[in-house]
């Protein structure tokens, strides 16, 4: 009997999953250097290409007598910005992605576990009673806020865990539902500290919920970089236990995989990564919703895929919101959270509605 | 080469769901385990799987304690056939299937092999390359039973005839056709040297395809033996309380 699929079939589609895999991946990362270059070349002072090589020399630290105003302007204000963007993204696509896995559900974002809304509260606790706090050394200043948005989300993050675990079980609908709760506590709380907070902090708190990769320093840039490329490996090393899990809790038990402590990694991990990176830009909406559905979408649900994918589009889309954020109303420029939240909110109702039949 | 549970005791909130159970599967045979709904079959299938632990007594895996295993070691002795699978993202079936070769660290080209060989027993290697959730139930359940089998493949040399695949009821959402499919798998299966354990409702297939019937009443084990000698009018009649006609009519005869 002819079989309608060729003897070497599995072994051809793997190899074709495979090759559909790397072209993807690398599509995905020639497009983000793309947005790279783009989004230093892009502002109001002209740059030739040939100043990014001088400003990368300056930055990590060679030949200081060639520089030309550019590669300055490169170094000082470009290239944090870029970066700073190339971290804030990757964490949040990767958190998504990781999440989306882990709660089994392609509508969870990073927010949900409270990260996002425990780094507001601890950043706004700074800004309103920093100015007390008069025991930390000056040069330590600038830390200051991006510490206290860090310890706000994982503060947040750790009771959304406790709430929703039971002896190191992690219960999914509990923990979505602690989540909802510490949110809400969250937004009071931010809210009082708005109600207290007199014009000049008013303006910090709302610019720093809204998000901007604007004002970005190396000095904030390098510990959260460290803090969401360390993460970020670790999750990816989890990417085969993900695949497993997305089918079922006992089933990716009984296939060998240690499901309770893969949740523990699932929820520290991620929360880590997005807080290293909302503590120095501030809230950034919907990239970690977006990016993996999309790589999911266009490419696959191999989670050897979907989790760098995730972190490769997350940067291109924050990139180029950020580029739209600056030559939008330039000479000022629009506060980042805005435009994702513009592009993002829409495009998670379109996901609501296609998915309104298989939801509980 | 056995799974057994020894003098196993097993109770939730005071309630006793097993009572004093001894049950011994031996690799290269099918067992069954039959008995009316709530008697404790499907407590004792997990038991067996490791996915709970007996109150009192113990469950050994050839010979030795269950939870003695790591989560991976028992991934490699035994597998557990699900009721049914609901992926949270879309997935070929062969990726499904793939996954019943995640916990052996084996080339790449190996594992396609056992994908392919598990697929060709189920007969569906046709439906290799078809999106998991759009196969009818029947399909659904012969793509389970493959990545199940591609998980006991007897071809592991390092662990041998030593495996074991634990199902609970497999032919209950079937027609008559498909369950007769799956049930001379699994009768294969169990001719290759895998212990084949199941919990079902269908005491005819028990009995022309099981090598040994447990029957349990009340979280007891009521008889247990070779469906022959278990499995007859009186002894259904009185575990299943059901008249002596409708026992009659239940073994097929």
């Amino acid at each position: 009997m002819e079989s309608p699929v060729r003897t070497n079939s599995i072994a051809y589609l793997s190899n074709q999953s495979k090759s559909k895999r790397m072209l993807a991946l690398s599509i995905l990362g020639g497009m983000a250097l793309l947005a790279l270059v783009t989004s230093i070349l892009t502002g109001p002072v002209e740059i030739p290409i040939s100043a990014i090589w001088q400003g990368l020399k300056r930055t990590f630290g060679a030949d200081p007598t060639t520089m030309s105003g550019s590669s300055a302007i490169v170094s000082v204000i470009r290239l944090p910005r870029v970066f700073l963007g190339v971290c804030v993204g990757a964490a949040l696509g990767i958190s998504g992605a990781a999440l989306q896995g882990l709660f089994r559900n392609p509508l969870v974002d990073p927010g949900l576990i409270g990260v996002s809304s425990g780094g507001a509260l601890g950043a706004s606790v700074w800004i309103i009673f920093g100015s007390t706090l008069t025991f930390i050394p000056e040069f330590l200043m600038v830390f200051a806020l991006p510490v206290f948005a860090f310890l706000g989300s994982l503060f947040a993050m750790v009771l959304v865990y406790r709430i929703g675990s039971r002896r190191g079980h992690v219960s999914i609908a509990a923990m979505l539902l602690s989540g909802i709760a510490i949110n809400a506590l969250s937004a009071a709380a931010l809210g009082f500290l708005v109600f207290v907070s007199n014009d000049t902090q008013l303006r910090s708190i709302n610019f720093w919920t809204l998000g901007s990769l604007g004002g970005a320093i190396w000095a904030k840039i390098w510990p959260s970089m460290i803090v969401v490329v360390g993460a970020s490996i670790l999750i990816l090393r989890d990417a085969e236990n993900l695949n497993l899990f997305a089918i079922g809790e006992n089933d990716a038990r009984h296939l060998g995989c240690d499901t309770a402590k893969l949740k523990r990694r699932m929820i520290v991990l991620p929360a880590m990564t997005t807080a290293a990176a909302v503590s120095v830009s501030g809230i950034i909406g919907f990239i970690g919703l977006v990016a993996p559905h999309l790589i999911r979408l266009l490419a696959g649900t191999d989670h050897r895929l979907v989790l760098p994918g995730s972190a490769l589009l997350g940067v291109i889309l924050i990139l180029t919101a950020d580029i739209l954020a600056r030559i939008a109303v330039s000479p000022a420029e629009l506060p980042l959270g805005i435009i994702t939240s513009l592009v993002g909110a829409p495009f998670f109702i379109w996901l609501l509605v296609r998915y309104k039949g298989w939801m509980p | 080469m056995s799974l057994c549970l020894e003098e196993v005791n097993y109770t939730v909130d005071k309630k006793a769901l097993l009572k004093n159970i001894n049950i011994r599967c031996e690799a290269g045979a099918l067992s069954a385990i039959i008995g009316p709904n709530g008697a404790g079959k499907s407590t004792a299938l997990k038991l067996m799987s490791g996915d709970l632990h007996p109150t009192s007594g113990t469950t050994l895996l050839n010979q030795a304690e269950i939870s003695s295993y790591s989560t991976r070691e028992l991934a490699l002795h035994r597998a557990v056939m699900p009721q049914q699978t609901s992926p949270a993202f879309g997935l070929k079936v062969w990726e499904m299937v793939k996954l019943g070769r995640a916990p052996f660290a084996e080339n790449h080209v190996l594992t396609l092999e056992h994908v392919e060989k598990s697929l060709r027993i189920v007969d569906a290697l046709h439906l290799a390359d078809r999106e998991l959730m759009t196969l009818s139930g029947g399909e659904k359940q012969r793509i389970l039973l493959a990545k199940a089998l591609a998980q006991v493949s007897v071809e592991d040399v390092s662990v041998g005839n030593k495996k074991f695949l634990l199902l609970d009821e497999p032919t209950a959402s079937l027609d008559l056709k498909q369950a007769q499919t799956v049930m001379r798998i699994l009768r294969a299966a169990a001719d290759s040297g895998i212990g084949i354990v199941l919990v079902i409702h269908d005491i005819a297939s028990a009995r022309r395809y099981g090598d040994v019937v447990f029957l349990l009443k009340d979280g007891g084990l009521a008889y247990a033996g070779e469906p022959k000698s278990v499995l007859t009018a009186e002894k259904i009649a009185d575990s299943f309380d059901v008249d002596s006609e409708t026992a009659e009519d239940s073994l097929g005869i």
